[in-house]
């Protein structure tokens, strides 16, 4: 268990991090950049949000595969 | 555009197919195949409730005025849910060992099981939702109006017209029907649950339908529809991130709380959750559905954009505006279900909710307090809860309704859901200081909650009222009075922020102020203390302390069931006590103590069904000797007053009807008792009486039958009988004596008495007797005794039976009776003294009873009946005196009697 | 040889004529005036035929009756009980204990004697 809430604290962090203002500033350059066609901000925003839900299913998934007790979370 | 009617019978078919839903969800429940006992999808898709008409409408709304400034209301849950991991879980775990009903119910718990906080909370959540509840309202009329144009119903003219109306009513039906099914939280509000993870399905297709609509139907592509919009100016400063940036903390924060602490999701979070490990898939599937349903969002608000000229549509509605645009009235219909899917979801969660919490911790407490519960009547009580809680649904949706028609026209959407995000923020530190930090204590978090909301509604709710005119607009502009430093929108001059983030700055600085504030410079007490360490420290119990019961006493088991009974029902009691019994290896029908355990898992149960502070008063009640100290037990006495003053009266109740209980069985007993010997006497009087009977019939018959019998042996028989007839008449003559006394048909003849005549004259009539037996009777009299009052004849006849008794006990020849007569201070005494074998001193009671017989074996006296010493006590105590017999010095018995001067 | 009776019972004058009534018909009488006395008198001589009254002292009829019954040597004394207990229960219980016959005081003297005569006429 120690290692999935140490990881879970990392990837809220992350998200944190990710999905607010100043590393968005930085995706911030307007409508000029796209990937495929869509403005840079949106693609990183929802790219981002997708791979911290994905990353957080996996941490889970690892978490149920190795069978570690349910119990005891601070 | 589509007849209104058809609107109407589709919206109603599809609430019909939710009732369906619902019915079919409780139904498997009921019958223990529970659709959402083994699926973490339903769990997920009913969180999904969070996503409401605002979502649905607002989210596209937001996005064509501040482009992404829309997306933190759902990168909050996300992050949270990352979170969820910890503090989810710990509050999942926290109510289910509490048996948490809601969230007031949370946090009443956690700070002592107090009925104020649980009041406080649910009074915010009521007022802080109601807000929410008008929205839906609002989304729902005008959506229906989008799409009818035409016929011009639905426009919030009259009140009968108002669709509104009609869907908050049929909201408060399907609640109540339910919601309001039985009253006991473990058991979940299942169909609810299926019916709202149904409708999150609903909306979510909807949602997309129209987004893949819009995006490939009105474009090409989404590349097309950026491309397009870059072209446009407006749109190009939507793009930039300054627009959203300047709250994107703040409403990420908002968001982040709200997601669990709004009372709607907190029910179906927390309280509906079965099963921890559905968090799990929870955690990451739930952020995955608000990708999905966002994804969309800005392809449709730039759709809309380009399509229609600026200002001519609310962006609100484009969703629907776009299809009907289009010529495409199904697939809006369909959206427009979709909207009414997420609208009705929302209402009826966060109805059920909020009714629980009104009927547990305000509406129960205050009934409790001022005893107009009637305790007293043992009926079912879960009939006056259900009550509560449907009154409660009713009440909360026509508030809502109110508020939607008085307030609701001068908002958008958004701003409204926002208001009502603050509102629920305020709960934050209480629960989450709540399971993290022991020191969290009731007054604090009572002074955070009213300075919080307090500060709320100042700078959020008074304001919508000034904006919707019920307020003058001064009250905006200038503060209150002209005071500029309390301008509403500007506290103390901070300026710069939007409404929402100033509102939420402030109402959090003075609530975590006031919680910390107190918290730390107060003091708690024994049962918050107790309570703080359960729920902070809830993954640190062992199984074997798993039983965080408290309870220092016992109660009886009875007791407890049927205090059970009162709330859940008997059956429903019977039952889960039974599961419990038997998975413990218990009899409780053979053990009528309860041990710690059973206290408190009773106590949980209760709290399911009323609250757990309730739930403890209802408990302090049963179990005597309850206590976890001095401090504590005044606690709870002072909160639960009423009903322990309640129960002492009762115990007195039961103290008092067990006495005459008693009584009753006492004198039943002496009945029986008294019955019996006047059995036992008829039966003697019986066979005393048959006894000379038969020697007088069979001597008769001898005699008759054998006249030649020899003469002396004949007159030897005769002589028999007539003994025999004698001592029968002698019988039937005392017999009746005694009963006429006894029964006080007695004629007296009460007169002045000469004792010493008396004495005399009893003496010469038995002189003949005492001759014959050659026993010497002397007579010892004085030579004037004062007059006594009596009845001449029967202290004649007392005599008499005293002096023959003393003689048939002497010995012939050698015997010797003495009579004397003495005067005392207040009577006359008269004793009678032989020197016969005298009398048992363990006798001596005895000897006056009825058919009592002289002699260590009874082997009499033909002469004696057993009667004569009783009558004589009759005749003595009937006058006044007293009878006894006492030993001579020499052997010998002597009897005596006293008679007063007075008389009886 | 002479059937011998043996009567029980406590008042004398009953004793007396129930002497009376025996010896007049014919049999062998003896007497005794409680139930250890009954008791003793058995075990000494059986008799062929008791006359029992129930209230006596020592030892009470049914008493005497339930040790007579008892006691595979006596099975074939015969028990008539005497006495002034006239209750139905009170025959039953006398019936039950084993008792050949229940009679209640006061009696027929010509009907004691016949019943007397019938049980110990047939053995």
């Amino acid at each position: 268990m120690q290692g999935t809430s140490e990881r879970m604290a990392a990837l809220f962090l992350l998200g944190a991090l990710l999905l607010n203002p100043p590393l968005l500033d930085i995706f911030d350059v307007g409508p000029g950049t796209t990937v495929f066609g869509i403005p840079l901000l949106y693609f990183y925003i929802f790219t981002a949000w997708g791979i911290l839900i994905a990353l957080v299913g996996l941490v889970i998934r690892r978490h149920h595969g190795g069978m570690e007790p349910p119990d005891r979370t601070g | 555009m589509l007849p209104g009617w058809l609107i109407g019978v589709v919206s109603f078919g599809y609430l019909s197919l939710l009732f369906a839903v619902a019915y079919y969800g409780d139904r498997r429940a009921d019958r223990g195949r529970s659709l959402i006992a083994a699926n973490p999808y339903i769990y997920t898709l009913s969180i999904a409730v969070y996503c409401t008409s605002w979502t649905f409408y607002g989210s596209v709304g937001r996005a064509a005025s501040t482009g992404v400034g829309f997306l933190p209301i759902y990168l909050g849950p996300t992050l949270m849910f990352v979170l969820g991991w910890f503090v989810i879980r710990k509050i999942i775990r926290i109510s289910k060992t509490q048996n948490i009903t809601s969230i007031a119910d949370f946090i009443a718990s956690r700070y002592g099981k107090s009925h104020l906080l649980g009041g406080l909370v649910t009074v915010i959540a009521v007022v802080g939702i109601m807000p929410y509840i008008s929205l839906q309202l609002k989304a729902v009329n005008t959506s229906f109006g989008v799409l009818a144009i035409d016929t011009g119903i639905a426009q919030s003219g009259s009140v009968f017209q108002d669709t509104a109306l009609y869907v908050a009513l049929l909201m408060a039906v399907f609640s109540i029907l339910f919601g309001t099914r039985h009253i006991d939280a473990t058991e979940h509000h299942e169909g609810m649950v299926v019916a709202v993870a149904f409708e999150s399905v609903v909306k979510l297709l909807a949602f997309l339908a129209v987004g893949v609509f819009v995006t490939f139907g009105l474009f090409d592509g989404l590349g097309d529809l950026f491309g397009r919009a870059a072209k446009v100016p407006e749109l190009v400063k939507l793009m930039d991130f300054d627009v959203a940036g300047a709250n994107w903390i703040p409403l990420t924060f908002l968001a982040m709380m709200a997601i669990i602490l709004l009372p709607r999701q907190f029910q179906v979070a927390v309280v509906e959750n079965t099963d921890e490990r559905h968090l799990d898939k929870a955690i990451w599937l739930f952020p995955l559905y608000l990708l999905a349903i966002n994804v969309f969002v800005l392809p449709i608000a730039f759709g809309g954009l380009l399509y229609f000229p600026s200002g001519s549509v609310d962006a609100d509605t484009f969703v629907l505006a776009l299809p009907m645009a289009e010529q495409r009235p199904w697939l809006a219909l369909f959206v427009f279900i979709g909207g009414l899917s997420a609208a009705t979801g929302m209402l009826i969660v966060a109805t059920i909710a909020l009714s629980t919490m009104v009927c547990n911790d305000l509406v129960m407490p205050v009934l409790l307090r001022f005893g107009r519960l009637h305790l007293s009547e043992s009926q079912d009580l879960s009939g006056l809860l259900k009550g509560i809680r449907r009154g409660a649904i009713i009440l909360i949706l026509l508030l809502g309704y109110l508020y939607f028609r008085l307030i609701g026209e001068s908002y958008a959407l958004v701003t409204i859901g926002l208001v009502s995000f603050a509102a629920s923020a305020q709960f934050a530190p209480a629960i989450l200081g709540g399971i993290y930090w022991k020191g969290g204590s009731r007054n604090g978090a009572a002074a955070g909650l009213t300075a919080g909301f307090a500060v709320w509604a100042y700078t959020l709710l008074l304001p919508s009222f000034a904006r919707s005119g019920w307020l003058p607009g001064s009250f905006i502009d200038a503060g209150p009075l002209g005071l500029a430093l309390l301008k509403p929108y500007a506290l103390f001059g901070l300026e710069g922020l939007d409404h929402i983030s100033h509102a939420l700055f402030w109402s959090l600085l003075a609530n975590i102020g006031a919680y910390v504030g107190l918290s730390l410079f107060g003091r708690r007490t024994g049962i918050e203390r107790i309570q703080a360490m359960l729920f902070v420290e809830v993954f640190r119990r062992d199984e074997a302390t798993h039983s965080l019961g408290h309870w220092r006493g016992t109660a009886a088991v009875r007791d407890l069931r049927n205090i059970a009974a009162r709330f859940v029902g008997r059956q429903r009691a019977d039952q889960i006590l039974g599961r419990y019994a038997a998975s413990r290896g218990l009899d409780l029908a053979k053990d009528t103590e309860a041990d710690a355990d059973l206290v408190s898992f009773v106590e949980k149960l209760l709290a399911g069904a009323i609250g757990a502070a309730s739930a403890r008063a209802m408990i302090a009640t049963s179990v005597k000797g309850e206590g976890i100290g001095i401090e504590e037990i005044m606690e709870v006495l002072d909160e639960t007053s009423q009903v322990l003053e309640y129960s002492r009266r009762l115990e007195q109740k039961s103290a008092e009807l067990e006495e005459a209980t008693r009584d009753l069985r006492e004198a039943n007993e002496r009945l029986k008792e008294l019955d019996r010997l006047k059995d036992e006497f008829l039966s003697t009087v019986t066979h005393e009486l048959r006894t000379p009977l038969t020697s007088i019939r069979s001597f008769s018959e001898i005699l008759h039958d054998n006249p030649d019998m020899v003469e002396e042996q004949r007159n030897e028989f005769l002589s028999i009988v007539i003994r025999e007839s004698e001592r029968l008449s002698r019988l039937i003559n005392q017999i009746l004596d005694l009963a006429r006394i006894e029964s006080g048909h007695m004629e007296w003849r009460l007169g002045d008495v000469d004792l010493r005549q008396v004495v005399e004259e009893a003496a010469s009539s038995l002189r003949h007797m005492f001759d014959d037996s050659d026993i010497a009777l002397e007579v010892s009299l004085p030579d004037s005794v004062p007059i006594v009052q009596g009845d001449r004849d029967q202290l004649t006849q007392v005599v008499i039976n005293l002096l023959s008794n003393a003689g048939k006990f002497c010995e012939p020849k050698k015997g010797r009776v003495v009579v004397r007569l003495t005067t005392e201070t207040d009577g006359l005494m008269v004793k009678v003294a032989d020197n016969g074998p005298g009398i048992d001193p363990l006798d001596f009671g005895t000897v006056f009873e009825k058919f009592y017989q002289g002699g260590a074996d009874g082997t009499g006296n033909p002469t004696g009946s057993g009667l004569g010493l009783a009558i004589c006590r009759s005749i003595v105590e009937f006058l006044g005196g007293r009878i006894w017999v006492e030993n001579a010095p020499g052997q010998g018995a002597t009897f005596a009697f006293f008679i007063p001067y007075r008389g009886s | 040889m002479k059937k011998s009776v043996l009567v029980v019972d406590d008042e004398p004058n009953i004793v007396l004529s129930l002497e009376f009534l025996m010896k007049q018909a014919g049999f062998d009488v003896r007497v005794a005036h409680d139930g250890d006395e009954a008791l003793a008198a058995v075990k000494e001589r059986i008799p062929d035929l008791i006359l029992l009254d129930l209230m006596i002292p020592k030892r009470d009829g049914y008493d005497v009756c339930q040790r007579i019954r008892s006691n595979p040597d006596w099975k074939d004394i015969r028990v008539i009980m005497l006495t002034a207990k006239g209750r139905e229960i009170d025959r039953e219980k006398g019936m039950a204990l084993g008792a050949d016959e229940y009679v209640t005081k006061p009696f027929s003297t010509r009907e004691l004697t016949e019943r007397v005569k019938e049980l110990l006429g047939a053995g």
